[in-house]
């Protein structure tokens, strides 16, 4: 494909020449009801890309029709999960299948107004989206009168200021509502009170991409894929020690060999793999002994003890220090961290001083047992997952990696402290 | 001297007005409109984007002093952010950082002497297959190598835009 088709992707023509370009929607607007186009999802048990993994179809089903407020379909377009790119990809490659996909979810769940919250840094992918959202306004693909069908829907985009826990659906709500972005205590949950305080569905960019397709082929087509629990593709993003780092489409049930070897290129420096993180920076990391005998699934990977959150694949190798990268993704997190509840405000920057006195050599053995109390403090005690997402790697790390933590207390040597 | 948003910001502020179901959702585009008119959210531009929302000071306080890309304090024309999180700290961001500040003479964080630049570590910035990653005034530049640094310096301080970003068709930031 030449740079000039690629550029031309992103236009209307383009997408629509061949004929699928919109054939979803078209399909769900004309040839079945809303409640078929969910049951269309339903029946394809996608599960949410974003980070969560919850089926769509059964999420869209929490939304009360009879409370007699807006119903609000958000696109969470805060792509921030350290190792995860693959959101920007689809809004450099195929911005219009991204809004074929919201139409089509707000065709299910009885939404009039769509909004998209794109974090800041996407400010040049923003303008080319709103380019797009005028072709499809001009086309009479949104708006008041879609195709002539009588149904209307609008789509507003939202920039965000830079934070990266406004990914987390209910600080994402706070933010666009005009407020910090903290995220809220839960129940009640958003598909009841949500964007100002009505019922709100939020799926990632992905999810919503994939639809188009579903309404295409059929929510059975996609069960061809992948595993019974884990249906139909994900973009994998896969970065790090790898020959060819990138986006590439994966079926879910594949070995991890498929991804790591067959389409990343294998180690990139000669040296064997070590550990990765399976799915972003949140996700506990497996060695490269556990990837090599399993296949990529969300039931794989919970029978792991991990999982595969935004498919943001880190790569490490036998020449990379656990120690410095466990440090390096603990600051992200103290960085990140909202502040709102106190084992995370106070643990994540707690686990940075710990990795920091271990990194240089001043850390003695009681500290490792420190720093794993600290993690067990923090998980599952906090109002969001960002706290569990900090600090369940550096468990993974310590757990799988101890000889490697143990080997840098008192400088080594294992005498008493300099 | 009265502070008063620009003519652009205001015919922007307005139109989403009628985008927004509720007036609220304005406070961080304010603020971002604010920023680019007035250089950074001091006190006394908190206060008049608070009157002309109608939203207490401390709301608006809050809200300027949680997010990244909102500056309270004075910072330079332009801003390089590098990438420090684990896959382009893999891929070298350490080494661009460090040519950047042999460069500019200043240390991650500061702003140059001159006002023309500021110098920052950011957290991913979603481009982690093609590390390190740099935004240049919200310009993506990928793959960045430390011989680059000059380049950018050089073009910043002749007031052009740096070349080698990604361009990204009909978006210009």
């Amino acid at each position: 494909m030449t740079d000039a088709a690629r550029a031309g992707m992103c236009t209307l023509p383009l997408y629509t020449e061949g004929g699928e370009g919109y054939r979803g929607l078209k399909r769900a607007v004309f040839e079945l009801s809303p409640e078929e186009v969910h049951a269309e999802v339903k029946t394809s048990n996608i599960r949410g890309r974003g980070g969560a993994g919850f089926p769509a179809g059964v999420k869209w089903g929490f939304v009360p029709r009879d409370t007699g407020k807006p119903i609000y379909l958000v696109c969470n377009c805060d792509e921030g999960e350290p190792g995860t790119f693959k959101d920007r990809w689809l809004l450099r490659h195929s911005p219009h299948r991204l809004i074929e996909g919201i139409l089509i979810a707000c065709r299910a769940i009885g939404c009039e107004h769509a909004f998209i919250y794109m974090r800041e840094e996407f400010r040049g992918e923003a303008r080319r989206l709103r380019a797009c959202l005028a072709e499809a306004r001009e086309a009479n693909l949104l708006g008041d009168d879609i195709l002539g069908s009588g149904w209307g829907c609008e789509i507003t985009i939202f920039m965000g200021a830079g934070a990266y826990i406004c990914g987390e659906e209910t600080a994402l709500l706070n933010s666009l509502e005009g407020k910090r972005g903290m995220p809220r205590v839960r129940p009640p949950f958003p598909a009841l009170v949500g964007l100002y305080g009505c019922p709100t569905v939020i799926n990632n960019v992905e999810t919503l991409a994939s639809l188009p397709a579903i309404l295409i082929d059929g929510g059975e087509w996609y069960t061809t894929y992948g595993t019974e629990e884990s249906t139909g593709t994900r973009l994998f993003s896969i970065s790090g020690r790898v020959a060819r780092p990138g986006v590439y489409e994966v079926e879910m049930g594949v070995p991890w060999s498929t991804l790591l070897d067959d389409l990343a290129g294998g180690p990139a420096r000669g040296r064997p793999f070590k550990a990765l993180y399976p799915g972003g920076s949140s996700t506990p990391m497996l060695t490269a002994a556990e990837v090599a005998d399993a296949s990529i699934s969300f039931e794989a990977a919970a029978e792991l003890k991990t999982f595969l959150g935004s498919g943001g694949t880190i790569v490490l190798d036998e020449g990379d220090d656990i120690v410095e990268a466990t440090l390096n993704v603990a600051e992200f997190y103290a960085e990140e961290s909202c502040g709102q509840c106190t084992p995370c405000r106070e643990g994540c920057p707690w686990m940075v001083e710990i990795l920091k006195r271990v990194a240089s050599g001043d850390a003695v053995s009681d500290d490792l047992d420190l720093l794993v109390d600290v993690t067990r403090h923090i998980m599952g005690q906090t109002i969001c997952a960002f706290g569990d997402g900090a600090a369940g790697p550096v468990q993974s790390a310590v757990l799988k990696f101890r000889a490697e933590f143990e080997a840098r207390l008192n400088g080594g040597s294992g005498g008493g402290n300099t | 001297m009265a502070l008063a948003f620009s003519e652009e910001s205001r015919r922007a502020l307005d139109e989403m007005r009628s985008e927004f179901p509720d007036p609220g959702s304005l406070l961080i585009p304010a603020l971002q409109l604010a920023q680019s008119d007035f250089g950074h959210l001091s006190y006394e531009v908190l206060q008049y984007v608070a009157a002309e929302l109608e939203v207490p000071v401390s709301t608006a306080a809050g809200v300027a002093t949680f997010y990244h890309n909102l500056f309270t304090q004075e910072h330079g024309r332009h801003v390089i952010n590098i990438c420090r999180t684990l896959p382009c700290a893999l891929a070298g961001s350490g080494e661009v950082a460090s040519r950047f500040e042999e460069l500019l003479g200043i240390r991650m964080g500061e702003t140059t002497p001159d006002g023309l630049i500021t110098l920052r570590w950011v957290e991913c910035l979603a481009c982690c297959g093609t590390g390190p990653a740099v935004q240049i005034d919200f310009r993506y530049y990928e793959a960045f190598s430390p011989e680059q640094c000059e380049g950018v310096v050089a073009a910043l301080r002749a007031g052009e835009i740096p070349p080698g970003y990604t361009a990204v068709p009909g978006g210009e930031p």
